[in-house]
């Protein structure tokens, strides 16, 4: 295999024909949770047997039975995945876990477990602080969703699972770092496509086989060039729930480099720091999970505009554009304050509606030329 | 800020419109009163002039507010002479012109035109030096709306002030989190007491306040008894009013007054069986909200239609559910802020779908309902999602239609839309009045 067909490979492991592959395969060694959120510790989940696969919504076609339950104003993502559970192809997850990441995403759970019954289900309360207090709340959720597992899987989950669960996933955080540090070049050695494609990858493969793949992969990259021209804007993508790379492409085609994101299906899940000062590994984990950077809901919306300033310093980019999925009332609600507060810092900054489908191409080709002349202003 | 004679507008701020508003309403009820309406009502407005009149003279005075959402407002009213700005209470109540041009501001500041009414119109309102007073820090929690919580951060930020929220969790059963939730309380106390100089909290106030409450909440529970009465003795105007918390008000006695007159007023109208509806032809459960400033309450009396409950987020805490000084629902006797932290873990619309579905079909089977109305409220996230599954549920288990209708408290009130309302609120009415009838047949 060619370091290009090796790469594509990668990329697109979560793309439509490929992403049930996964679960598949695994179901003959042990069950599988369909995870809704990315404040669902992998490592428990994997720890426990399963594997954790995190569910995209149908990115083509007509949400006609989902629309009998949703309002045209609630979360396109979650419309689209619930036609997909109504449809029934969902219908292989043995186990779903959720988590109250906005009203939106928890009536989708509601909507999963009501109308489909799943064999276990799980819903984790995610506290948006992170004081002890909220710290020792997230150490119970994850707790009970270990619970849940373990009478789900009828097998009782040792220290020992964890900890190699544990292991797994923080060499995954170690890989993808690099991964990113290769966007930091004048030319990255990676697109900001080919990267979504490689994190939302992490999200439904079995880790190790990831693990396995990526730490091949990186090595070769080493000397990989995008095609994109020097002198290009570097661009950071922000937003929720993006897990399709079509999107950053268009971004891409337009005469950006995409060089960092700030997304929960991808930077967000991997900046996470290790907590091994922490001898419980439940609170570890919870103080890992809580304490990396947030998404909108959660409460610190100063330290995500930090966050935000910090990744453009350190990958050079020149502008902020922010693919706000539509309805999606926490993130609109924080856009203005993102504004003003890189702006201040001369970082220009937009916001741009999107549809969880790839949808309204030329308008968004429009948005995002927009934005390139503000970046060369 | 006279505001005698002068005509709601949009000239006026929101406390003098709210004046001029309950002078209106008080001069029409004594000039007309209604037969069929509660003559206790008199003593809600007249809290409600009171209340606007003393805001409205705290603010001239320079006085320090509060903005506060709903249930943190008994503990806010314990750290001295401050004034409570209860700001969704505030845009429930704005009218469908103000609410109109309010929300023509929020698209403008860039701020979601699908969320509910109550939750975004009082943004700009607020913002605005001459509409409400610049409130000195801002409190609200999770577990009930969290758009609600995100609209009162995002006010914070606007306006540069502190805001301190408690999270609250969603699942059952609540007595797991009531350490959780005191924990963030204590963590408010000492937060104010550290933002706002010369604020010190009084246990003894929230005692105090707390047995207002405690009546307040006891007059509620005996009204939602008598309401389930048949025929109902209540008007369904009435009931689609929701109960203020008495610590909302500066004067709490006011409320609890008018609560406790309530009662026996209705108790009064059951002991000789009178409805405000003529004969009860049918009782139908209201849920979520409903077209404020509308006639449809008067059309369904006018069909016979009562209306015994209306189910909304907040309801069973304040209607059923045990209340301040109970013992059994946690197993032993709560503390003041553990009496708070209750009141703040079960919230309906809250928790996972199954409390509101739940609760939900068991109001229509106590109420004895022949149909249920859910009017999903644009942007309502709390009950999105889920109400085909209460269609499904309701009519399984009781055999009663449901109309799925959607709409807005206050906005989009053009005359198409109040047409296409009432066309499909006759036709529900006419559809359970006939399945009604063929239940009867055996």
């Amino acid at each position: 295999m060619s370091i290009e067909d090796r790469l594509a490979d990668l990329v697109s492991a979560n793309e439509v024909e490929r992403r049930y592959d996964w679960p598949r395969k695994w179901k003959s060694a042990g069950p599988v949770a369909a995870i809704l959120c990315s404040y669902v510790p992998r490592e428990i989940v994997y720890a426990a047997g399963f594997l954790p696969w995190r569910v995209t919504g149908s990115w083509d076609g007509s949400p006609v039975m989902a629309q009998v339950h949703r309002a045209a104003w609630t979360s396109p993502k979650n419309t689209r995945i619930l036609e997909l559970v109504l449809r029934g192809e969902l219908d292989f997850a043995d186990a779903v876990i959720g988590t109250d990441w906005d009203i939106d995403l928890k009536r989708l759970w509601d909507e999963w477990t009501i109308l489909r019954k799943p064999k276990a289900a799980e819903i984790m309360f995610i506290p948006r602080y992170t004081s002890e207090i909220h710290l020792s709340k997230m150490r119970d959720s994850i707790a009970k969703l270990l619970l849940t597992l373990e009478q789900a899987s009828g097998k009782r989950v040792g220290t020992h699972a964890i900890e190699e669960a544990v292991g797994e996933y923080r060499h995954m955080r170690g890989l993808v770092r690099k991964l990113y540090e290769l966007r930091k070049r004048p030319v990255p050695a990676i697109s900001g496509a080919e990267v979504l494609g490689i994190t939302t990858a992490s999200t439904v493969m079995p880790p190790r086989e990831f693990n396995s793949r990526l730490e091949a992969l990186l090595p070769l990259l080493e000397d990989r060039k995008v095609q994109n021209p020097l002198g290009c804007p570097r661009v950071l993508v922000t937003g929720d729930f993006l897990d399709n790379p079509r999107y950053i492409k268009l971004v891409e085609e337009c005469g950006c480099v995409v060089a960092m994101d700030d997304l929960d299906t991808g930077s967000r899940m991997y900046w996470s720091r290790s907590e091994t000062g922490i001898s419980d590994p439940l609170l570890a984990l919870a103080t890992e999970y809580l304490r990396r950077p947030g998404c909108p809901r959660m409460a610190d919306w100063e330290g995500q505009v930090q966050q935000l300033a910090d990744w453009v310093q350190e990958f050079n980019i020149d502008g902020v554009l922010e693919l706000r999925l539509n309805f999606s009332m926490s993130r609109q609600l924080r856009s203005p304050l993102v504004k003003s507060a890189l702006e201040a810092k001369g970082v220009p900054f937009i916001s741009v509606p999107i549809e969880y489908q790839f949808a309204n191409e030329e308008q968004l080709r429009t948005r995002v030329g927009a934005f390139l002349e503000l970046v060369g202003d | 800020m006279e505001t005698q004679g002068k005509a709601t507008d949009t000239r006026m701020n929101v406390f003098e419109a709210e004046i001029a508003k309950y002078e209106r309403r008080l001069a029409r009820i004594s000039q007309s009163p209604s037969d069929t309406m509660l003559k206790c009502n008199r003593l809600l407005y007249q809290a409600h002039l009171q209340e606007n009149r003393t805001l409205l003279k705290a603010w001239s005075d320079g006085k320090t507010f509060f903005g506060v959402a709903a249930l943190n407002t008994q503990i806010m009213r314990c750290f001295g002479d401050y004034c409570i700005l209860p700001l969704v209470r505030i845009a429930d109540r704005l009218g469908a012109k103000r609410a109109e041009e309010a929300i023509e501001k929020v698209r403008a500041m860039g701020m979601p035109d699908y969320a509910c009414d109550r939750t975004v119109l009082f943004l700009p309102l607020a913002v605005m030096d001459n509409d409400l007073p610049r409130p000195q820090v801002l409190v609200a929690y999770t577990g009930s709306c969290e758009v609600v919580h995100d609209s009162h951060r995002t006010l914070a930020r606007l306006l540069n002030v502190p805001f301190y929220s408690t999270d609250v969790p969603f699942e059952d059963p609540a007595s797991k989190h009531l350490p959780y939730v005191v924990k963030q309380l204590e963590g408010l106390i000492e937060w104010v007491e550290a933002k706002v100089p010369g604020a010190r909290f009084d246990e003894t106030k929230l005692v105090e306040l707390q047995r207002y409450s405690r009546r307040w909440r006891q007059a509620l529970h005996e009204i939602h008894l008598l309401r389930q009465k048949v025929p109902c003795p209540d008007h369904p105007q009435d009931v689609f009013r929701e109960p203020p918390y008495p610590s909302q008000f500066t004067d709490p006695s006011l409320i609890v007054q008018y609560y406790e007159a309530y009662r026996d007023e209705l108790k009064e109208r059951a002991s000789r069986r009178w409805t405000p509806v003529g004969e009860e032809k049918l009782r139908l459960v209201w849920a979520i909200t409903g077209p404020y400033g509308s006639g449809i309450w008067k059309y369904l009396a006018g069909r016979g239609v009562s209306v015994p409950f209306w189910q909304f987020g907040a309801a069973p805490r304040d209607f059923w559910m045990p209340i301040e000084g109970d013992q059994s629902e946690f197993g032993k006797s709560l503390s003041p802020l553990e009496e708070e932290a209750r009141t703040m873990l079960y919230n309906s619309w809250g928790g996972i779908g199954e409390r509101w579905i739940r609760d939900t079909v068991s109001m229509c089977r106590d109420f004895n309902a022949d149909g249920l109305v859910l009017f999903e409220q644009t942007g309502c996230a709390p009950v999105s999602g889920i109400g085909q599954i209460v269609v499904d549920r309701v009519q399984g288990e009781l055999g009663i239609p449901v109309w799925r209708t959607e709409g807005r408290q206050l906005l989009a009130t053009n005359e198409r839309d109040k047409a296409n309302f009432m066309s499909g609120l006759e036709v529900f009415v006419d559809h359970c009045l006939e399945t009604k009838k063929a239940r009867r047949v055996p």
